[in-house]
């Protein structure tokens, strides 16, 4: 019973750490890449 | 500014030697504890998996409490120099410390969960208001959430500058309070201890300290990778900003 419960948390714990390591990571490329088309779309008008 | 900065600061090796550092990390505490080399066993509470979870609770918690002290510095560097660049650091640290902080709560919450027997709580229990630890870092992220809410709702850039150093500032005692509130007040939270026979503490063995170590070190490096990362796209938003005005006064 402790054993699942335990596998079952340490499994929840590390996804969840990668989960944010990975968004930290994404979010400011997407980010920067949709404000730099922007402003290139904005220099071409 | 980002031509003055060295190069390893302008390429993505920062976030390469980071992830490395932490799949070691990631490899070594799994195949440790499956060979055996590492024990997790504490007095009342033997031969439990669950406090792997350790490693990665503790870098969560010393991120978040490095990021809101970088803030600390950057908002009163801020103050002191004018320059826009330190607000941005500060602001972008606390979104990376409010990040880490949640994340070392809900871990400390499926830990206490998992070993909520050993409390003699119900095993439904995720949390405790009593605890000192899990109250104070609750306050502390509900600090700097609302922080990050205060200062997206100021217009007026200096002034949305100047009065969030401030309450960068003077948020910062809620920091030592989280960190202290486990050793002043009575607490249910497992604490590091050099000595193998105290109840329900982590042994200060040398093999789990020196992997906790890298941990935080690979956390550390890839900390400021993300916030350059930030400060350069609010620089980037900022010229779009620029780039909208100066249009709407063209039209």
């Amino acid at each position: 019973m402790s054993l699942d419960q335990d596998i079952r948390t340490i499994t929840i714990s590390f996804i969840l750490f990668w989960l944010v390591i990975i968004i930290l990571i994404i979010y400011p490329i997407f980010q920067l890449r949709r404000t730099l088309k922007r402003i290139k779309n904005f220099e071409k008008i | 500014m980002t031509r003055t900065l060295p190069k390893f600061m302008r390429t993505n090796l920062l976030l390469y030697i980071s992830i490395t550092m932490l799949l070691i990390n990631l490899f070594l505490i799994f195949g440790l504890t499956v060979s055996n080399l590492i024990v997790w066993e504490t007095t009342g509470d033997p031969n439990r998996l669950v406090y792997m979870i350790f490693f990665y609770h503790v870098s969560g918690a010393w991120l978040g409490y490095f990021s809101f002290g970088v803030s600390l510095l950057s908002h009163g560097l801020y103050l002191k120099n004018n320059k826009i660049l330190f607000s941005r650091i500060g602001k972008n640290s606390i979104i990376v410390g409010v990040f880490f902080t949640a994340f070392a709560l809900i871990t400390g919450s499926l830990w206490y969960n998992a070993t909520v027997a050993g409390y003699g709580s119900r095993p439904e229990d995720y949390w405790q208001w009593s605890d000192g630890r899990q109250t104070m870092t609750f306050v502390l992220l509900i600090s700097y959430i609302a922080f990050l809410i205060f200062r997206s709702m100021i217009e007026d850039k200096e002034k949305k500058a100047r009065l969030s150093a401030a309450l960068g500032i003077v948020l910062f005692p809620t920091v030592p309070l989280s960190y202290f509130s486990a050793i002043i007040f009575e607490t249910l939270h497992v604490l590091i201890s050099p000595i193998p026979e105290a109840t329900g503490n982590i042994y200060w063995e040398p093999l789990k300290m020196f992997m906790l170590l890298f941990n935080l070190i690979a956390m550390t490096i890839f900390f400021v990778y993300i916030v350059k990362k930030l400060v350069d796209l609010d620089l980037e938003k900022e010229k779009l900003e620029i780039l909208i005005q100066k249009r709407l006064m063209e039209a």
